[in-house]
């Protein structure tokens, strides 16, 4: 498959996703205590850090 | 010369380049947009106007729509041309301001048309004006206002001729951006009515878990209740799963894209639904989980578990689609034998005590019920992980510098000045009655170990996050050689603003992030910027101290 299609094919779909989690902010960030700005933040960050953590693991060993 | 990076690393990229003013100013106008579509962006309540009376009220009633894909269509015009962009846009915006008087005439109607705008808004929308016998015309004051605002904005920035170059290179990724962005924004609006089929199958999941641990459940389909005779939880919009899916979704697509040199296609693609069935289940093991947690502790389960168990089993999701595709040869582009060599983690210095900081903050607030009692595992989770290191962080070690005690002293006065919250006083009081609510001494020695963690550890884990690992890994992707001088628009931009968003004041943290960054850049030392960081954070310890403005450590 062509890389270019592939990378093309995940930024609709990440882009998609993103807006659709603004389209629905207002919705469930009034009624879900941990979409409060502060847990909110802290939880994406201690996710995407963890991981970026592993990714960086695992790209030194290849 | 000399260079703070780890002991051991190779600092060679980019060792010596100076602030280019001229793209800081660009950037300067560049965020401009953000506040003023923040601004602009609560919906205008027009609900008595006719609306069969004119179609531009249509235009105006969903003028949110209209801004969300024109935001969105311009995100992903860049992306989806990124390379072109880099070239054509890129360099211009690094290079000497072409002809600044006009730039500096066109940021000047830019910003008295966003002034009439305004006046507009006030004016005309809100006393009902669209309603009247020439309401046409002053839908067209109003759309031409915004066109000015908008045209005058791309030409503060730069002139048309490079925008123009880019867009006639680029017509399918303009189309496509637009296309993506209206289809996005009405996905966005139908998903809302997932939430029900969603809710069904989260209730039919959770009720199975709960019977197969031996629970009595009964369950009430059309009120999303579910529970024992204990505890019972009514399954809420955003607890039926959506959101973990949203997330969940950008999360791997985002992984996707930067690993995309390590991973294999088209297999890969297999891990954005893996993703979303996998939150989807978490979420179901947290409801029950809530359910039995409930029966023992209300408190517990609802202050603190609800609220917490989302984001861990969030960070296990992201993690295990990160273990799974990097084991999984049907995932990994690495040769097996590759895989199974070890070598030492760059990044865990860097990343180690941030998430530390961060897991305790999570897990001592399920038990903290409001007030952060615990807040002393934290100080003593990031002083065990810093004596781990304590090697490789004595490299970073320099001489103080006035530059960056000064730039310290800076952040704390803009920091006071932004603040701009409402509800401070409630705040206040809150914190003041439950430290008061502790013994003397045990609320003096909270209240140092409180100062200790604001002025050492989280300037410590805070700069080596975002000043020595993320900032550096946004110019190159091995960011052990990037030197600490190392300035690029991007890196500066997008860490300082990743910084200030971690912060409930996100417009101070923004501007503090930025700085921070100039305190490293002056002498390529990461020192400096935790040392502005530690200047910043003391005089606000002090300053919340001497006028009990406790909600200022929120």
């Amino acid at each position: 498959m062509n890389r270019r299609f592939v990378s093309n094919l995940v930024w609709t779909l990440g882009t998609c996703g993103l807006l659709w989690l603004a389209s629905l902010g207002n919705a469930f960030a009034q009624q879900v205590p941990e979409l409060d700005p502060g847990s909110a933040a802290s939880g994406i960050a201690l996710a995407v850090g963890a991981a970026l953590l592993l990714v960086e693991r695992y790209r030194r060993r290849a | 010369m000399s260079n703070d990076s780890a002991p051991g690393t190779d600092a060679a990229i980019g060792q010596a380049r100076v602030i280019n003013w001229g793209a800081v100013a660009r950037i300067l106008i560049a965020a401009l947009i953000v506040p003023e579509l923040i601004y602009f962006s609560p919906p205008i309540d027009i609900a008595v106007v006719d609306g069969s009376h004119g179609w531009w009220l249509f235009l105006v009633q969903h003028h949110r729509f209209f801004a969300g894909v024109f935001s969105t269509s311009a995100i992903a015009a860049v992306i989806f041309g990124w390379e072109s962009f880099r070239r054509l846009i890129g360099e211009e915006l690094r290079g000497p301001v072409e002809d600044p008087a006009t730039r500096a005439a066109f940021l000047a109607v830019h910003l008295a048309a966003v002034a009439c705008l305004i006046a507009w808004v006030k004016t005309i929308v809100l006393n009902k004006r669209l309603d009247s016998a020439d309401g046409l015309a002053w839908f067209f004051v109003g759309a031409v206002l915004s066109a000015i605002a908008l045209l005058s904005w791309f030409a503060a920035l730069l002139p048309a001729r490079p925008w123009l170059r880019w867009a006639r290179m680029n017509p399918v990724a303009l189309l496509g951006a637009i296309a993506v962005a209206i289809f996005a924004r009405i996905v966005g609006v139908y998903a809302l009515s997932l939430w029900r089929p969603l809710t069904a199958s989260t209730l039919w999941a959770v009720d199975l878990l709960l019977q197969m641990l031996g629970q009595t459940t009964f369950v009430e389909s059309d009120a999303a209740r579910i529970g024992t005779t204990h505890f019972t939880v009514t399954i809420g919009q955003g607890c039926s799963g959506l959101e973990g899916i949203g997330l969940m979704s950008v999360f791997v697509a985002g992984y996707l894209w930067f690993c995309r040199r390590e991973l294999r296609f088209p297999a890969s693609l297999i891990l954005l639904p893996a993703g979303v069935v996998s939150i989807w289940f978490l979420n179901v093991v947290r409801i029950a989980a809530l359910i039995l947690i409930g029966a023992w502790s209300e408190r517990v389960a609802i202050d603190g578990f609800h609220t917490v168990a989302g984001w861990l089993f969030y960070t296990v999701g992201a993690c295990g689609i990160v273990v799974v595709s990097r084991r999984w040869p049907i995932f990994s582009g690495a040769e097996p034998e590759l895989r199974r060599l070890a070598a030492p983690n760059p990044a865990s210095v860097y990343l180690a005590p941030m998430l530390t900081i961060l897991l305790i903050a999570m897990l001592t607030r399920i038990a903290s019920g409001g007030f952060d009692f615990l807040y002393p595992l934290k100080v003593i989770g990031a002083a065990a992980v810093f004596w781990l290191y304590r090697d490789r962080l004595a490299g970073f070690r320099r001489d103080l510098s006035w530059f960056a005690l000064m730039l310290g002293g800076v952040v704390f006065i803009e920091w006071i000045v932004l603040q701009r919250r409402s509800d401070v006083a409630v705040e206040d009081l809150a914190f003041a009655t439950q430290l008061g609510s502790l013994p003397a001494s045990i609320a003096s020695l909270w209240l140092v170990i409180r100062v200790i963690g604001a002025v050492v550890t989280v300037p410590l884990a805070e700069e080596l996050a975002f000043r020595g690992y993320l900032l550096r890994k946004l110019v190159s992707a091995d960011f052990t050689r990037v030197d600490f001088r190392h300035f690029t628009l991007l890196s500066f931009v997008v860490s300082s603003t990743l910084f200030g968003l971690l912060h409930q004041q996100w417009l101070a943290g923004v501007i503090a992030g930025m700085l921070f960054a100039v305190a490293m850049y002056r002498r390529g030392a990461l020192f400096d910027g935790v040392i502005a960081h530690s200047t910043a954070n003391a005089m606000l310890a002090v300053y919340v101290l001497t006028t009990h403005r406790w909600s200022l450590w929120n």
